[in-house]
């Protein structure tokens, strides 16, 4: 791929091979965010159209101080906000929402939503860990899945999200011992007893 | 540092995000700690167990189709707004799209003419009114010796205020027959103004004065009509000049013309006026 900067700078320009270089090498983190955010297949099919639009229309506004990848993911977290306004933006206002640490209506739902391929010997595995993640509240299972599954750093997700690094922090923190908890049940079927 | 202080920091040695004075102190407090360490591998394990989910992996229908439909999009994005092919509704000029100063102007001229109108047909009281124009009526015709210059003008707007107060006595009249009486008089004034009006038009010979003759001729068939009116017709009188005054919109041509009037008498004082030599000082 050629040098991101160059592609984003000829993408401003209306160079529309240049945008699909963009999009072509970005898209499955934007679905996979998309999914880890939805947990829904479709929805995070649509999200990912959406947020390349979206990205397409505000090229102008993107100066390049932060990465194309977590302007992206800044994108996404916001679009998958709006597709379930009602139930998820009340639940992910980190500024406002540090007392709670239950899990959202939607993560209380049963876990009905399709799971990714998997091969059949970590079928187990998958199961007990979906099941963790839908037990996260929508703000902890965010930036969880921004932190373990994307890799961006502390600093990068409170951009991205646009929180304090603390904050961020304190719900990564706040995730993993809720994790341990509903993991704990299962720790004999995950092997984890032996290694402790 | 305190066990609570080593927890708090978990996250960041997890992901190798510690600052290098902390990661000494952590590491420092994990060796000398009994409980801390125990509950880091924990802490470690259930994020290593969580690292072993597999990715979420899209359609392969929706990773072939993500441009296209995404290119699609953006070019509606970009197609000019479409054109109305065709367009049956019948163009009408917007009115808002007036200056403003038109519509002061509009507003002036409105005033002005409610003022004309109201000064000539709505002052002064019933009895002085009649008065007023039973004088009219009856006053004598200027002779053709008088009419020279501006005495032309003035022997035209004394006619069609003559005839004008004729017509509008007949029109507004709230019996349909006449008196005998009265029938009489309006014949007799009709004929006056007929003869005045065969003087008038021998005066009139400048081009411009096109526009008196032709109300003038329109006044005299009314007029005729008036004069020669016999009862054996079987139609009212007021019937018939009411029809031909409506018709030939006699009275909107009658008030133009003494608009005309009143503005050339003006300007033609003004003019007289701004001509006077200026008094010595």
């Amino acid at each position: 791929m050629a040098d991101e900067r160059l592609l984003i700078k000829q993408a401003k320009q209306g160079d529309m091979e240049a945008f699909h270089e963009l999009v072509e090498s970005s898209k499955l983190n934007v679905y996979r965010l998309a999914f880890d955010m939805l947990r829904n297949r479709h929805d995070a099919e649509d999200v990912s159209q959406d947020v390349f639009l979206q990205a397409y229309r505000s090229l102008d506004k993107f100066r390049g101080d932060a990465k194309w990848s977590t302007w992206l993911y800044r994108i996404t977290v916001n679009t998958c906000l709006d597709r379930n306004k009602s139930a998820m933006r009340k639940a992910l206002d980190y500024r406002e929402d540090i007392g709670s640490d239950g899990p959202t209506e939607i993560s209380r739902q049963p876990h009905d939503a399709v799971l990714p391929d998997r091969s059949a010997e970590s079928t187990l595995i998958q199961g007990h860990v979906e099941r963790a993640l839908g037990c996260l509240s929508t703000q902890e299972r965010t930036v969880f899945v921004l932190r373990h599954y994307h890799d961006l750093s502390l600093k990068q997700i409170a951009e991205s999200l646009s929180v304090a690094e603390g904050t961020v922090k304190s719900y990564l923190f706040r995730a993993v011992q809720r994790l341990q908890r509903e993991l704990a049940f299962y720790r004999t079927d995950l092997g984890l007893e032996n290694e402790r | 540092m305190t066990c609570e202080q080593c927890k708090n920091l978990f996250v960041e040695a997890y992901y190798k995000e510690l600052v290098e004075r902390d990661k000494k102190e952590f590491e420092q407090h994990l060796a000398g700690c009994r409980t801390c360490p125990a509950a880091f591998k924990e802490f470690e394990q259930t994020l290593a167990l969580m690292a072993r989910r597999a990715p979420a992996t899209p359609d392969e229908k929706f990773s072939a189709n993500l441009w296209n439909s995404l290119k699609s999009k953006i070019a509606n994005d970009q197609a000019p707004a479409p054109r109305r092919i065709l367009n049956l509704t019948p163009r009408v000029p917007k009115i808002t799209s007036m200056p403003a100063w038109a519509y002061g102007i509009a507003a002036m001229l409105f005033v002005a003419l409610g003022i004309y109108l109201g000064k000539h047909y709505f002052t002064g009281t019933p009895g002085l009114n009649k008065e007023r124009t039973e004088e009219s009526l009856t006053s004598a015709p200027p002779t053709v010796d008088s009419l020279s210059g501006d005495a032309v003008q003035k022997e035209v707007d004394a006619y069609l205020d003559r005839s004008r107060t004729l017509l509008l006595g007949l029109i507004h009249s709230p019996d349909t027959h006449l008196s005998a009486e009265n029938f009489a008089t309006q014949q007799q004034v009709s004929r006056e103004l007929i003869q005045q009006a065969s003087l008038i038009e021998s005066k009139l010979k400048e081009p411009d004065r096109e526009r008196f003759k032709q109300l003038i001729g329109d006044l005299t068939v009314i007029l005729r009509e008036l004069a020669n009116y016999s009862n054996e017709s079987g139609v009212p009188l007021i019937e018939i000049v009411r029809q031909g005054v409506d018709t030939k919109s006699i009275m909107l041509k009658i008030n133009l013309e003494q608009i005309r009037s009143f503005g050339a008498r003006l300007r033609a004082e003004q003019a007289k006026k701004s001509s006077e030599p200026k008094s010595k000082i």
